[in-house]
């Protein structure tokens, strides 16, 4: 292990799961009871004023698990003190990037982990009403997740007066509309507000204009989970794990060319190459092959190479090598893989889930995916290596939301690391990999 | 130096751009500003009346200090902002966002009708790189059909979704919308229907290419080819500006104002963009019809022949002559209310000073005496200075028994959208609300038909402090008290003017007491009813004053020669009709007799036309008034005609001459002229110009008409009245006023006459003008506009067994002649209460005084025959 790794560690996200996600069996309210959950909540409603909470939230430097790694404190000081109207909270669990699945067994095993953050959150910014918007085609999640609401209705732990003091809150769980764009938190608002997925413009933030133009949290599954953790064992057993800037437990889901996918709780800071190679972890490469690339963070950054194993995998780390920890999602590719076909297999992707709202990645995402089709089967021209890479940079940093800049991901790095595989498609008029496993038409 | 009046002080900051400090309203839109300073920023998506969208993303410029560039549009002006508009990276951003959005773009600037005005076209040129780099397959979609105005050509959209918030923010329609995902995205129609609003041709002049393009003009002309005449749309009294387009003397199609770029580009100017109607776009095409009068005609026995002018003037100035020597009640001058200042300023001097009769009148659209010496009295009492009618400047805005979207559309959206801005407080009183502007009031009140003089009453006294025991009352009297300053709209023609003798002195008591801070806005569908008025068109009023006024008739006499009629008030519109009707007069002038031709008292007209030995009609096109006449003489149209109108604010528009009448036919003010000099006169006008001076002269005294020189004159003022009112808070947007929640109140007692068993009473207004004869003319639309239809209480249609979408026949008398109506249902409708615009229906009600007193009383019946 990594020296951040604590070797004492222990998973508190997901405690009795190990990599394969089960299905079924959802850790009851009382179970969670009896192991000091809800003690939180209790506290903090009975003890903590709602600006304590987002001190010490502050203080636990819980970064968003949702991408972008923003710190969750800080994001909730940004609701306006005085209420003169009402407040929401948005739990993201619409988990939709390919090869991220890290809150699926959240939702699936230990729901109230998730709504216990959910309820001091929406104390915190004085919310009364939380949506948790699910992925649509995670439909045990959704069955769990409500089924744990209805556990704490008639607990007395949701709905009016909650344990006798005057906070009041309701938790509804919406159904994810079937559109990756539905996961941007702008969007995602107007998608529970009955409208289009279409990311809106910033500003003004949700901070202070979400949902029904109201001011508005949004934050991941595993974020709301991590903040129950920290009120049920305390800010300092939470900056224990992990490092300094990164604190707490992270799940991350490993796929693609492993011998174990499968999510795997570590602290924040474990290296790449041990969540890929410790037999407790991803276990190593398949049939014995040598790793190629992999997606640090969904397939949504720019990818990590062969000697760049070392990556210290905390929101820092990627970033020395000009990607992102993003959502954790590491899709393993081997020497077998074709980058071409990669590319044009994510490319697929965000031209399929690309909202269209904006010219760049509307535009820019299916030029570039005809253009890989192309180069792919051995029709490229020649120069379109080079007009992938200009386009890319006319998208980035030029749409609407991150989803323009994300298509980028796949070919950013990949390119200039590949050049030659990549040039070889057009030289040979040919693919030179023989194993392909889908064709896009 | 000539000093300014106060503004109210804008705090300024200071933006640096390119280098240069420039000094912007704090908290403007960048992009507006850049703009506005002349700074070029190419835009797709933004739009100056629309919401903010932000996804063209082709305004981007360079933030000092930002590697990433942001896009102008969604950016204010604040202090100490430093940006760039000219940049490599302002410049990469262009020609990356051009090169995007040509991907999928068809190769279709051929066969395109946008070619030449495309702002696709254009920015490629200016922005682009000039070369494609793009060899793959263009997306293709099916193209439907989708509205009978509207052609869509999905290829070519550039998803900007314009038009998606026009018909969201303006249309208040939500008919458009965007499917698909991705660069599959379209727009599009629920099921591919219409987009159906009166305000829909709209989205083809902000669509910034050929995707949204018009259907009449589909594939007709070129925009460069084509001579552009700003003119006035003369189709209601909205007065919109419009750009008429014409080749070949022929309109190929009208748009608001536009503009020619220094390169030949054509561009609909954006900042001062005024919407305009589908009625103003679509249904100026009459102009073009085979059908229009080009000869003069005379009769010869049974039929009009063709005539040559001179025969045929020397026939109308005998017909003049002859009825003026037998006594200035036996030759009376009908203005038709469409013609410009200059032809009112010529028949009033000829019929006051050549001929020396009073009997000169534009008031036919009412239906009574009492109706049209109201409605004049109101036209004078209004403020001649409404600022071109910036609703949104006015705290209150109140809207009296006036039908605005169906006979003034713009007047209406105007109203409309201050009030859904929130920038004024809307009040509707009607007898019958229209559910769509009432939609955006605060309140909305109903009263029963007749009853709403005394409710202005009631408010007044409200206002005043005393009794109105009714809460509502003095609710509404606290928001206008609260209010620092209001307008009041009056619609004068509803039904005729039928309400106008109790409802007119009581709003004008009403403006008087709130004072100066309020304007006054009374309003008929008829254009330039105002101008007929100030320019002495009116019996009681000459060029600039009242007929009894000295130094009005001192300054005409010199003016004209001889000013000989007399100082009485001669009689209105009405009366002379009916004095027709009598076989009392000899000679009868009507110039420009559309009002005529539908009106809803057909018999009343026919029967004036036949008993008149002699009727000399001018007119544009032939009808049933023109086979009855004794002389016509064929005129021209608002483009073909120079001339000044009056504006519903009170601004003098121009005219401009883009196209000559066809055949022989001639210019209004020729054809006046002439005659008036046949007859005698003294003074010859040799210009339109000239005029215009002298009309200018004339009038100025009794300009802006301000309160409170009104002098009413006219029937004696009803005595107030304790309402009984039944109003209704506006809860936006689910609002209703119900006025069968009053028992008291339900349909049979609720009306000013009871109404007859499986009756109704229709409150009918005048539909805008292009609902009839000249719409008949304008074949382009004809058969694309809506049809003609019917509101009805949704439990009334019940009862009749009627539903949504259905025709019917309203027969018998009174009834309607026109095509069976189409039932929409208005649920803000009281019951027994139906609502149509009487020319759309051609409605046909009686003439006697007595039916006057209230509504007409209808009977619908579902029409046979129709589809299955
Ligand atoms: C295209 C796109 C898709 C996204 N999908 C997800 C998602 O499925 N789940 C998620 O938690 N965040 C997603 N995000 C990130 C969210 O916008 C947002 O940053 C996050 O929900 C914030 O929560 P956190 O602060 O707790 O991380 C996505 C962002 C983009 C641009
Ligand atoms: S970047 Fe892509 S997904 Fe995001 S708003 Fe623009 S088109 Fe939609
Ligand atoms: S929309 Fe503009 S660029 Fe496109 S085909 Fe028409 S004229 Fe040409
Ligand atoms: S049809 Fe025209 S206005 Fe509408 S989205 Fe497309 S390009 Fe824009
Ligand atoms: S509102 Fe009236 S004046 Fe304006 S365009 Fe329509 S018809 Fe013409
Ligand atoms: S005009 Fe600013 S993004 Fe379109």
């Amino acid at each position: 292990m990594s020296e951040n790794g604590n070797s004492t560690f222990e998973p508190a996200l997901s405690e009795g799961m190990v990599g394969v996600i089960r299905c079924g069996g959802s850790e009851k309210l009382a179970d969670y009871r009896a192991k000091g959950g809800y003690e939180g909540v209790k506290r903090v409603l009975e003890e903590l004023p709602p600006a304590e909470v987002i001190e010490q939230v502050k203080e636990a430097c819980i970064r968003g698990r949702g991408g972008a790694g923003f710190p969750a404190g800080v994001k909730w000081g940004f609701i306006p003190k005085e209420k003169k109207g009402p407040h929401y909270v948005c739990v993201n669990a619409d988990e939709s990037e390919p090869g991220t699945f890290g809150n699926r067994p959240i939702m699936e095993q230990r729901p109230h982990l998730l709504l216990e953050g959910t309820i001091i959150c929406a104390y915190a910014v004085q919310a009364e009403t939380a949506y948790i918007y699910i992925r649509g085609e995670y439909y045990d999640c959704i069955a769990q997740v409500q089924a744990a609401i209805d556990e704490l209705y008639a607990a007395g732990l949701l709905g009016k007066r909650i344990l006798n003091t005057d906070f009041s809150l309701d938790i509804h769980v919406h159904s994810g509309a079937g559109a990756y764009i539905c996961g941007e938190e702008t969007a995602l608002l107007e998608s529970i507000e009955g409208k289009r997925g279409y990311p809106r413009l910033r500003p003004p933030f949700p901070a202070i204009e979400g949902l029904y133009r109201r001011p508005t949290v949004i934050n991941n599954v595993e974020t709301l989970a991590c903040v129950s953790l920290v009120f049920q064992k305390g800010v300092e057993w939470f900056k224990s794990i992990g490092t300094e800037k990164s604190p707490g437990p992270k799940v991350y889901s490993i796929s693609g060319c492993v011998r174990k996918p499968g999510n795997y709780e570590a602290p924040l800071g474990v290296t790449l190459r041990d969540l890929l190679y410790e037999e407790k972890f991803g276990g190593g490469i398949r049939d014995g092959n040598k790793f190629k690339a992999c997606t640090p963070g969904g397939t949504s950054v720019p990818m990590l190479f062969e000697d760049e194993l070392g990556c210290v995998m905390d929101y820092e780390g990627p970033r020395e090598y000009g990607t992102f920890l993003g959502s954790t999602g590491i899709v393993v590719m081997d020497e077998t893989i074709c980058m071409t076909w990669a590319a044009l297999n994510l490319m697929h992707f965000y031209w399929d889930e690309s909202c269209g709202q904006c010219t760049p990645c509307r535009e820019g995402t299916g030029w570039m995916y005809k253009i890989l089709t192309r180069l792919e089967r051995g029709q490229g021209e020649p120069g379109e290596i080079e007009l992938l890479e200009n386009i890319c940079k006319n998208i980035a940093g030029r749409s609407i939301c991150a989803l323009g800049e994300f298509a980028t991901g796949s070919l950013v790095r990949t390119i200039p690391r590949f050049r030659e595989e990549f040039q070889a498609h057009i030289d040979g008029k040919c693919c030179p990999f023989e194993k392909k496993y889908t064709e896009f038409a | 130096m000539e000093s300014k009046t106060l503004e109210p002080v804008v705090e300024m900051v200071t933006v640096t751009v390119n280098g240069v400090e420039h000094h912007y309203p704090k908290g403007k839109n960048l992009l507006a500003a850049l703009l506005g300073d002349d700074i070029p920023v190419p835009h797709y998506c933004w739009h100056p009346k629309l919401t903010v969208a932000g996804n063209c993303r082709l305004c981007m410029v360079e933030m000092e200090g930002n590697p990433r560039p942001g896009i102008s549009c969604n950016m204010t002006c604040t202090d100490g902002l430093k940006i760039k508009t000219e940049s490599d990276l302002v410049t990469s951003c262009r020609e990356g966002m051009m090169e995007f959005l040509l991907v999928n773009h068809p190769l279709d600037c051929p066969i395109c009708d946008r070619g030449g005005e495309c702002m696709l076209q254009r920015y490629s040129m200016d922005y682009g790189i000039g070369t494609a780099r793009v060899v793959d397959e263009r997306r293709r979609f099916e193209k439907p059909q989708f509205d009978p105005l509207i052609d869509i050509e999905r290829n070519r959209c550039i998803l900007c979704t314009r038009c998606v918030r026009f018909m969201d923010e303006v249309g208040d329609e939500h008919s458009l919308a965007i499917y698909g995902r991705g660069n599959r995205n379209y727009i599009g129609t629920f099921g591919d229907g219409p987009v159906a609003n009166i305000f829909s041709g709209n989205i083809i002049d902000i669509c910034p290419v050929g995707c949204l393009t018009s259907k009449p003009y589909r594939f007709k002309a070129r925009a460069w080819e084509l001579q552009q005449v700003v003119s006035t749309c003369m189709l209601c009294s909205a007065g919109c500006e419009t750009t008429t387009w014409l080749r070949d003397g022929k309109i190929m199609r009208t748009t608001p104002p536009g503009r020619r770029e220094p390169d030949g580009h054509f561009t609909i100017d954006e900042d001062t963009e005024k919407f305009i109607c589908n009625e103003g776009r679509f249904g100026n095409y009459f102009a073009n019809h085979e059908d229009r009068l080009t000869t003069a005609l005379r009769r010869r026995d049974e039929s009009m022949v063709v005539s040559t002018w001179d025969d045929a003037l020397d026939a109308a100035t005998g017909a003049l002559r002859e009825a003026a020597d037998q006594g200035p009640d036996k030759v009376a001058i009908l203005a038709g209310p469409r013609a410009t200042n200059e032809e009112y300023y010529l028949l009033s001097r000829m019929a006051r000073s050549t001929l020396g009769t009073n009997q000169i009148d534009w008031r036919t659209a009412f239906i009574s005496d009492a109706a049209a010496q109201m409605a004049g009295a109101a036209l004078n009492a209004s403020d001649g200075d409404l600022d071109k009618l910036d609703v949104g400047e006015y705290d209150v805005t109140l809207v009296v028994n006036a039908a605005l979207r169906d006979s003034t559309p713009v007047i209406g959206l105007r109203v409309k959208e201050a009030a859904r801005c929130g920038k004024t407080k809307l009040i509707v009183l009607d007898s019958a609300l229209d559910g769509w502007l009432s939609d955006q009031a605060e309140i909305a009140a109903v009263e029963r038909p007749g009853e709403l003089g005394a409710v202005v009453r009631g408010l007044l006294d409200a206002l005043r402090g005393g009794g109105a025991a009714v809460s509502e009352l003095r609710e509404l009297a606290q928001i206008f008290k609260a209010a620092s300053s209001g307008l009041i709209i009056l619609g004068l023609d509803t039904a005729g003017g039928v309400f106008n003798a109790e409802l007119v002195p009581a709003v004008l008591d009403l403006a008087r007491e709130l004072g100066e801070a309020w304007d006054f806005l009374p309003v008929v569908q008829a254009r330039n009813a105002k101008g007929a008025m100030a320019c002495g068109a009116q019996s009681d009023r000459l060029p600039g004053g009242s007929i009894r006024g000295e130094t009005e008739r001192n300054r005409l006499a010199e003016f004209w020669g001889t000013l000989d009629a007399s100082s009485e008030p001669g009689p209105t519109a009405p009366s002379i009709l009916r004095a027709a009707a009598r076989g009392e007069i000899t000679t009868l002038l009507l110039h420009r007799c559309d009002d005529l031709i539908y009106h809803p008292q057909r018999e009343l007209i026919e029967k004036a036309i036949e008993a008149t030995p002699n009727v000399i009609v001018i007119d544009v096109f032939p009808s049933w008034i023109t086979q009855a006449a004794t002389v016509v003489l064929p005129g021209a149209f608002p483009f073909e005609t120079e001339g000044s109108i009056v504006g519903a604010d009170g601004e003098m528009l121009s005219l401009v001459r883009g196209n000559q009448p066809p055949g022989d036919a001639q210019e209004d003010w020729r054809i006046i002229q002439t005659l008036d000099e046949r007859l005698g006169s003294a003074t010859t006008y040799r210009s339109v110009g000239e005029i215009f001076s002298e009309l200018l002269v004339s009038i100025a005294p009794a300009r802006p008409f301000r309160l409170v020189d009104l002098r009413l004159e006219g029937p004696g003022r009803e005595s107030p009245q304790r309402p009984q009112s039944v109003f209704g808070k506006a809860e936006r947007p689910t609002f209703k006023v119900r006025f069968t929640d009053r028992p008291e109140l339900k349909a049979g007692t609720s009306l000013a006459r009871p109404v007859g068993e499986g009756k109704l009473a229709l409150v009918w207004f005048y539909a805008i003008q292009g609902a009839d004869h000249l719409g008949a003319y304008s074949t382009e639309f004809a058969e694309l506009r809506p049809e003609a239809s019917i509101q009805l209480n949704p439990e009334d249609a019940r009862d009749l067994g009627v539903g949504k979408g259905d025709r019917v026949n309203i027969q018998g008398a009174p009834g309607a002649v026109g095509p069976p109506p189409v039932v929409c249902l208005n649920e803000t409708l009281p019951r027994g209460i139906a609502r149509a615009g009487a020319n759309a229906i051609r409605l046909r009600m009686g003439s006697g005084d007595a039916d006057v007193a209230g509504l007409p009383q209808i009977a619908i019946a579902r029409a046979t025959g129709g589809e299955a």
